[in-house]
């Protein structure tokens, strides 16, 4: 256990977490990016009080129940693109061949999903923007899913957009448009160099312009500073998106990142605290990595520390715990699943 | 615990009749240990420390290829990964991860499917 000391504003003199409880606790007001930065440096022996703000926070403005999602991969590896953590680029020398999912795989992973009660299933790419088949792919495989009779909510993950492309979406009733700006602005460079942050910015407003619901997050682990985690904390923030997932590198072999090391758990949960603080009112929800990261005991930490939403099952590539397990920990946690009626 | 089923043109024998030599699921190389670095083979602690697990938490990174045991690659294919190569002939593998589970084909020795 280390020890840090309190993190006071030097204006006012009083600790950050007495601060966030006035106001992110009492008025919904999200930290600023110093104000993160500071709770981003407590030291260990104040996480339980951390974990403790968050989860009131997150009770307080989000209500007590979980949001559960499945993702599929339809299109899986020989990406253009040169994200460093990706093992799905084709730039990078990984084990990942190319896949395909055809619409009865798509059909079968949807309904899988429904079966645990998720209220969300996405359908995900590995490409930087869609093409015309992939676009009916995904058009023919949501046709599928309603003829069967599945219901749950869908969402897309294509990569970059054009404003018909989204246009398209919306028509085929997506739901809600995944698109992770994955790290702060500044670090971003360091991440991809084949695409900007700007150009996945611009595709998030004309998803949000069209009235889809947006879901952006990020990576933490990627060799960022703590001032670029508060620094992208508050960017996400200033996007307002409806959901935030939180993904911890998984250091796939043949990427660039493939000897970094895994988050540390109480810095995972702390980061995971910080951005409930800087974004009271998201559903903010645990993704990949956080197996290798935070083990069972730091997930169930995490679902009281400011988690309000995971993805069940498998990722995209890699593979995830068992849906039924999450699901007997959130009965064991008493926090009721979200129905599909309350997201409509 | 993931348990792997195999179906198609596989047999029984894992053991490559041809050179006897078996390889890791995870990293491709020979796994001269034997032992199975295969994808749901339980997992053990690496004596050099490489892989620990402790309060629920575990820490894993980086290629397990110059892991002698494997004990690396096991662990990630306990947690994270699904097979990528054959463990006959050390292809690389087509594999589709779905929410409950997951394929990996092998051009020549078929397919495994997680159940």
């Amino acid at each position: 256990v280390t020890a840090a000391p309190e993190q006071t504003d030097e204006r006012t003199g009083t600790d950050v977490l007495a601060q966030a409880r006035e106001q992110v606790l009492e008025h919904g007001v999200g930290l600023s990016e110093e104000q993160v930065r500071q709770v981003l440096e407590l030291g260990d022996d104040r996480l339980p009080e951390l974990l403790a703000l968050a989860h009131e926070v997150r009770t307080r403005w989000c209500g007590p129940e979980v949001e559960v999602e499945g993702i599929v991969s339809v299109k899986t590896g020989g990406c253009p693109e040169d994200c460093h953590f990706c093992s799905q680029s084709g730039r990078f020398p990984t084990p990942v061949r190319s896949a395909w999912l055809d619409i009865p795989g798509l059909v079968e992973a949807a309904r899988q999903t429904a079966a645990t009660g998720a209220t969300e299933f996405c359908i995900v790419a590995a490409v930087r923007g869609p093409d015309a088949r992939l676009l009916a792919q995904v058009r023919e495989g949501i046709k599928a899913i309603r003829e069967a009779g599945i219901e749950i909510n869908i969402a897309v993950s294509l990569g970059m957009l054009t404003q018909d492309q989204v246009d398209e979406l919306v028509g085929m009733g997506v739901h809600r448009y995944n698109h992770n700006l994955e790290t702060a602005r500044s670090h971003f460079p360091n991440v991809v160099t084949s695409h900007s942050w700007q150009e996945r910015w611009e595709t998030l407003r004309m998803v949000r312009d069209a009235g889809m619901e947006v879901c952006c997050g990020g990576i933490i682990g990627m060799g960022e500073s703590v001032a670029q985690r508060a620094e992208f904390a508050v960017q996400l923030a200033e996007l307002e998106p409806d959901e935030v997932p939180m993904n911890f590198l998984i250091p796939n072999p043949g990427t660039p990142y493939e000897n970094f090391p895994v988050v540390e758990g109480a810095e995972a949960l702390r980061t995971v605290a910080a951005f409930r603080l800087a974004m009271p009112h998201t559903i903010l929800r645990f993704a990949g990595g956080r197996e290798l990261t935070l083990g069972d005991l730091g997930a169930e930490k995490g679902m009281l520390g400011g988690i309000n939403a995971i993805i069940v099952g498998n990722y995209l590539t890699n593979l995830g715990r068992p849906a039924e397990q999450d699901l007997v920990m959130l009965g064991e946690l008493k926090m009721p699943i979200k129905a599909l009626s309350d997201t409509l | 615990v993931t348990t792997v089923s195999e179906s198609g043109p596989v047999d029984e024998d894992t053991v490559d009749e041809d050179t006897g030599v078996r390889f890791c699921a995870w990293c491709g190389q020979p796994d001269r240990a034997g032992s199975g670095s295969e994808p749901g083979s339980a997992s053990e602690s690496a004596s050099d420390g490489s892989v620990s697990e402790s309060d629920g938490s575990a820490t894993v990174s980086g290629s397990g290829a110059a892991d002698d045991g494997h004990a690396k690659c096991r662990a990630r294919l306990e947690m994270v990964d699904p097979p990528r190569f054959c463990t006959r002939c050390a292809r690389r593998m087509v594999v589709q991860v779905t929410p409950a589970g997951w394929q990996a084909t092998c051009s020549r020795h078929g397919q495994l499917t997680s159940n």
